[in-house]
């Protein structure tokens, strides 16, 4: 039993984690910001373009968890396990970009969805809704670059 | 030289000439006309003069307007022509908006007879499905054979109704049998909520018939309005409908054949708008019986023309004046290619103030480097700078459009030179990188975009500085700028051993640089920052309060850290897309067929998000981080009194 509690297992447990948070958060994120749009939608279809911009900010969370749960799997090779030591450094590194992306995702949906109806109101706020939501991406960014340092310490 | 200086006019003129005189001023399209209503406040004035103003003609114009673009919007359903992608205003010139003009009577004459078609439409659609309905409540009642107005005999009552599903139908047939022999019990059908039931009884034994029904939640059905069959009601109701989609069939036909007015429809209403224009404005004017006066703003370089064509054309005096030392005017920008295309996103946080650097040159550069590092993949910038030659060249754009165009191929340009460095084209794997691969050394990218960062920062230090210099405000300019760039400098040598890919060992002799440059930056800026405060503690407060702003400085530094994470996102969903492809392999034609439709979404997407991305995060690097360090911005954008037109460019 224990013999499957290899290097390789934490690693993608890792990646399998990073993933499915910042899948969440992204799913969890567009999805509020999608209800909102289609509110303004049905009053105004005119505004499609920038509704679909605001929507698609908080769809980067579960890329950057992605593009961390890839370069992960890749370091697994299945006929040469990685260390036990390894694996750990691989799981702790997927981490920060699946927790901070669920979170950040949520929140930066809901800042989508506000920025969505202000420009049902007055459209000429567009950058400001834009810039306020990417306040909270900061936070995913900042996850995702911790994580890319972390895995790249397992060569 | 970007913001254009602007001269204040004023203007009086015989009121006989107004028209004539606004329609030049409409033409010549350069001046402002502000509102004049502050001046009627103050005494002198409020004596000698009125506002001007004719809501009567504005509100009629906006109800003619309505009607015509109510039309056009209807008009444009049965429209078939192809629309181009982009539309532009079709330029028409004087003559030919004459004519349309001459044919006015006709014009209104066909907006009336679309809006009876309308009517019309409205109508039969109604009774449509008026008909349809009454098939629906028919349909159950079908089986029924007996004309729906007989309900009584001389001895005997029809009677039809309802029971609920769950009413057992055999029940009610052996209780009526039981209870009144003289009696018919037929279940006319069902559905899923209701029986449909017919009774026939002898009328002396009413009351008996309804105890019998009323345990089992009876209600009666009457068709009042109805005469004949049921059957025969429907196949009515079936003609009916048949015949009204014939007549919808034949007005929508006719309005096809009104659809070649909707061009002349366009200029009639941009031809009332210019009109409303005209009348709106003159609620901004001051008059008298004989004279009125305007007053506005005009650029500088166009203020001679103005004036002498005004007054050779009518008599009028002008005045023009520079505005006072403190006076805000309106900003109009005046840039050339590249810093004109990013006008549009500096708008868009806010327009400059008129007392400011314009900071469209400084700004754009960067918008575009860090676009491309952003984006990152050379394939990716190359479709981008195609795409967007392509429509520079074939379509006729607006103006806004055309600068967006512009900053798309400027940004897919240094796109391309990142993939160059970078080695990213598509996310194929070994193509040599002129300087490094970022997905292979990420933290020497970190480093390098933290650099790119503070050289932005020092920069909005640096406009900062010219901007208090161009207020003369010398020493402000060394207290707000060089000594922060003092403190700066101190901090980064100071945690350079910190930075990833440098040497702590080699860079020990800058550390200590470094810490005291910023001690002398901190003491200089206690010193300096609380000058604004009057007694001395609160002087010393603020001075030691301002040096908060190291942490904003090293946050918004870091900030510049999603240079990396955005390009390295692009490049290895690229390479994982072509992994992704590949897998298939190539021996049968589907598989390849799988693999190019793979290829050419996947990569469509990955180009789609991450250009979204880098077009985004560009903005706020410039937003907050930025303009964050000198921009003021609240000034309000110059405005012409011109013709403001939606479907066409009066020539």
């Amino acid at each position: 039993m224990l013999e499957i509690l290899t290097g390789n297992f934490f690693a993608i447990l890792g990646a399998s984690l990073a993933f499915m948070f910042g899948g969440f958060g992204s799913s969890k994120g567009v999805g509020l910001a999608g209800e909102a749009g289609a509110g303004v939608l049905t009053e105004d279809p005119g505004k499609f373009g920038p509704v679909m911009v605001l929507q698609a900010l908080p769809s980067t969370q579960a890329i950057y968890a992605f593009v961390i749960a890839f370069l992960t799997i890749q370091k697994v090779v299945m006929g040469e396990p990685l260390s036990i030591a390894e694996g750990f450094i691989l799981f702790a590194g997927c981490l920060p970009v699946g927790f901070v992306g669920w979170i950040s995702g949520i929140f930066q949906g809901r800042v989508a969805a506000a920025g969505i109806n202000m420009i049902a109101k007055r459209p000429e706020g567009l950058g400001r809704a834009i810039v306020m939501a990417l306040m909270v991406e900061m936070f995913a960014i900042l996850g995702f670059i911790v994580s890319i340092l972390m895995i790249g310490k397992v060569a | 030289m970007a913001i254009v200086k602007m001269n204040k006019i004023s203007l009086i003129g015989l009121e006989s000439e107004k028209e004539r005189i606004l329609e030049n001023l409409m033409k010549l399209g350069v001046v402002e006309i502000t509102d004049a209503k502050e001046k009627i406040s103050s005494d002198e004035w409020k004596e000698l003069v009125n506002i001007d103003g004719d809501s009567e003609s504005v509100s009629r114009l906006d109800a003619q307007i309505d009607r015509v673009s109510a039309v056009i919007d209807y008009l444009d359903k049965f429209d078939k022509r192809k629309k181009p992608l982009f539309s532009a205003r079709r330029d028409i010139s004087t003559s030919e908006l004459n004519m349309v003009l001459q044919n006015q009577d006709k014009l209104w004459s066909v907006i009336d007879e679309v809006n009876r078609y309308d009517e019309m439409l409205a109508n039969l659609k109604a009774e449509k499905n008026r008909n349809s309905n009454m098939i629906l409540s028919l349909k159950p009642w079908e089986a029924l054979d007996i004309p729906l107005e007989l309900t009584a005999t001389a001895s005997s009552t029809v009677l039809i109704g309802v029971v609920p599903e769950m009413a057992n139908t055999d029940k009610i047939k052996q209780d009526l049998d039981e209870k009144v022999p003289e009696s018919h019990f037929e279940v006319l059908s069902r559905d899923k909520e209701q029986s449909y039931l017919l009774i026939i009884y002898l009328t002396s034994k009413e009351e008996d018939v309804m105890n019998v029904l009323k345990q089992y939640g009876f209600s009666k059905v009457t068709f009042k309005e109805l005469s004949g069959t049921v059957k025969h009601n429907i196949d009515q109701a079936l003609e009916n409908i048949e015949r009204i989609e014939e007549e919808i069939e034949y007005i929508e036909e006719n309005m096809t054949s009104y659809v070649k007015y909707k061009d002349d429809l366009e200029v009639l209403h941009d031809y009332l708008s210019i009109e409303r224009e005209r009348k709106i404005v003159l609620s901004n004017l001051l008059k008298t019986n004989k004279v009125f006066m305007l007053e506005g703003w005009l650029p500088e370089n166009s203020a001679e023309e103005v004036k002498t064509f005004l007054e050779k054309s009518s008599d009028c005096y002008i005045e023009i004046v520079k505005p006072k030392e403190d006076e805000e005017f309106p900003v109009l920008l005046a840039n050339r290619a590249i810093p004109s295309t990013v006008e549009s996103i500096t708008n868009m946080y806010s327009v400059p103030n008129c007392k400011e650097i314009d900071p469209n040159a400084i700004m754009a550069p960067f918008f575009i480097l860090f676009f491309g590092l952003m984006l990152s993949d050379g394939g990716y910038g190359a479709i981008m700078t195609i795409l967007a030659t392509i429509i520079l060249k074939v379509f006729k754009l607006e103006e806004s459009t055309k600068k967006f165009m512009k900053l798309m191929v400027y940004c897919g340009i240094s796109t391309m030179f990142w993939g160059l460095l970078f080695g990213g084209w598509f996310g194929i794997p070994n193509i040599p990188a002129v300087w490094f691969n970022p997905t292979e050394d990420p933290e020497l990218l970190l480093s390098f975009s933290l650099l790119f960062g503070a050289i932005h920062i020092y920069v909005g230090l640096g406009v900062r500085a010219a901007n208090l210099i161009k207020d003369k405000k010398y020493l402000d300019a060394v207290f707000d700028s060089l000594f922060w760039y003092i403190l700066f400098t101190g901090f980064i040598l100071f945690v350079l051993p910190y930075i990833p890919k440098i040497d702590a060992e080699s860079v020990t002799g800058l550390v200590n640089l470094g810490k005291y440059l910023m001690i002398i930056g901190a003491v200089l800026l206690i010193l300096t920052q609380g000058r604004g405060n009057k007694n001395i503690i609160a002087k010393l407060f603020g001075g030691v309060a301002s040096l908060y702003d190291l942490i904003s400085f090293m946050s918004d530094v870091l900030s510049y850290s999603r240079l990396l994470a955005l390009g390295l996102a692009t490049s290895v969903i690229a390479s994982i897309i072509n992994q992704m492809a590949t897998m298939f392999g190539f021996n049968n034609i589907l598989k390849i067929i799988a693999v190019v439709a793979i290829l050419a979404f996947g990569h469509l997407f990955n180009f789609a998000i991450n250009a979204l991305g880098a077009y985004v995060h560009s903005c706020r690097l410039q937003y907050i981080e930025f303009f964050g360090k000198f921009y003021k911005g609240g000034g309000t954008a110059f405005e012409p009194f011109k013709a403001k037109t939606k479907y066409i460019n009066l020539k």
